[in-house]
């Protein structure tokens, strides 16, 4: 069985490791935290850097790659600012199955959030037909 | 579903995946075989395996007994292996394409 030498992890190249790490979605730092620590120590101490630095650089590709094919991480890449702080952009609309709400509800164009026509809201909303 | 673009590292990757589709290889592993700084690997890596053409699973060892972090051991899924080799044949293809059509002309001077 193949052995391998195991190495102690330099504190630079562990650091430039977890800043790179910290690049990353949150759900997915510990998993490539731990993947490129692995990695770092089977590597002799002179070369650890360079990986951390390669680590490093792939960094925002690699968000990005896990992002373009995570759906839910896609759905909210989107960030609606106005929506974020409640400026919601209302229309009516006209429920489909009025038996679960009450005939009419709102709806925010940009974010989808669903609203009861009943809950106050001062801002104006126009009306849009759903049939 | 995303695409795939086969740009070479990406063909570099998957030819060693598919090498031996039933060995499983780490990160560092594959970089080292292809000759792709380390950086490189990992974003393909992913999107392969977001599209379900790679699979990965931690190194069944236990840390504190090996004194390192478990290894994330990449692998060719099964669904994955029909639909890279036809990416690959398709990729080689095209590749050679241009150059095989002027063969066939006689332009090879």
């Amino acid at each position: 069985m193949k052995t391998v030498e195991i190495h102690r992890t330099g504190y630079l190249a562990g650091g430039v490791v977890a800043i790179a790490v910290r690049v990353l979605p949150a759900a997915h730092r510990d998993r490539y935290s731990d993947e490129f620590r692995a990695d770092l120590s089977v590597l002799m101490i002179g070369r650890q850097l360079p990986y951390a630095f390669g680590a490093l650089v792939s960094a925002v590709p690699l968000r990005r790659a896990i992002k373009e094919t995570d759906s839910d991480e896609a759905g909210r890449s989107v960030v609606y600012w106005k929506c974020r702080w409640g400026r919601h952009r209302w229309v009516v609309v006209n429920d489909d199955n009025p038996e679960q709400r009450k005939g009419i509800h709102k709806e925010c164009t940009r974010c989808l959030k669903l609203k009861d026509i009943n809950e106050h809201d001062p801002t104006p909303a126009t009306w849009l037909g759903a049939g | 579903m995303a695409e795939l673009r086969m740009t070479r590292t990406t063909q570099a990757v998957l030819r060693v995946l598919l090498e031996d589709p039933a060995a499983r290889r780490f990160g560092l592993e594959i970089g080292a075989v292809t000759g792709l700084p380390s950086g490189a690997i990992h974003p393909i890596l992913a999107r392969l395996e977001n599209l379900g053409w790679v699979q990965s699973g931690w190194e069944d060892v236990d840390p504190s007994a090996t004194e390192r972090p478990r290894r994330r051991y990449y692998r060719i899924s099964a669904d994955g292996l029909a639909a890279a080799r036809l990416a690959m044949a398709q990729a080689h293809q095209t590749r050679t394409a241009p150059l095989s059509r002027r063969w066939a002309v006689g332009e090879t001077s």
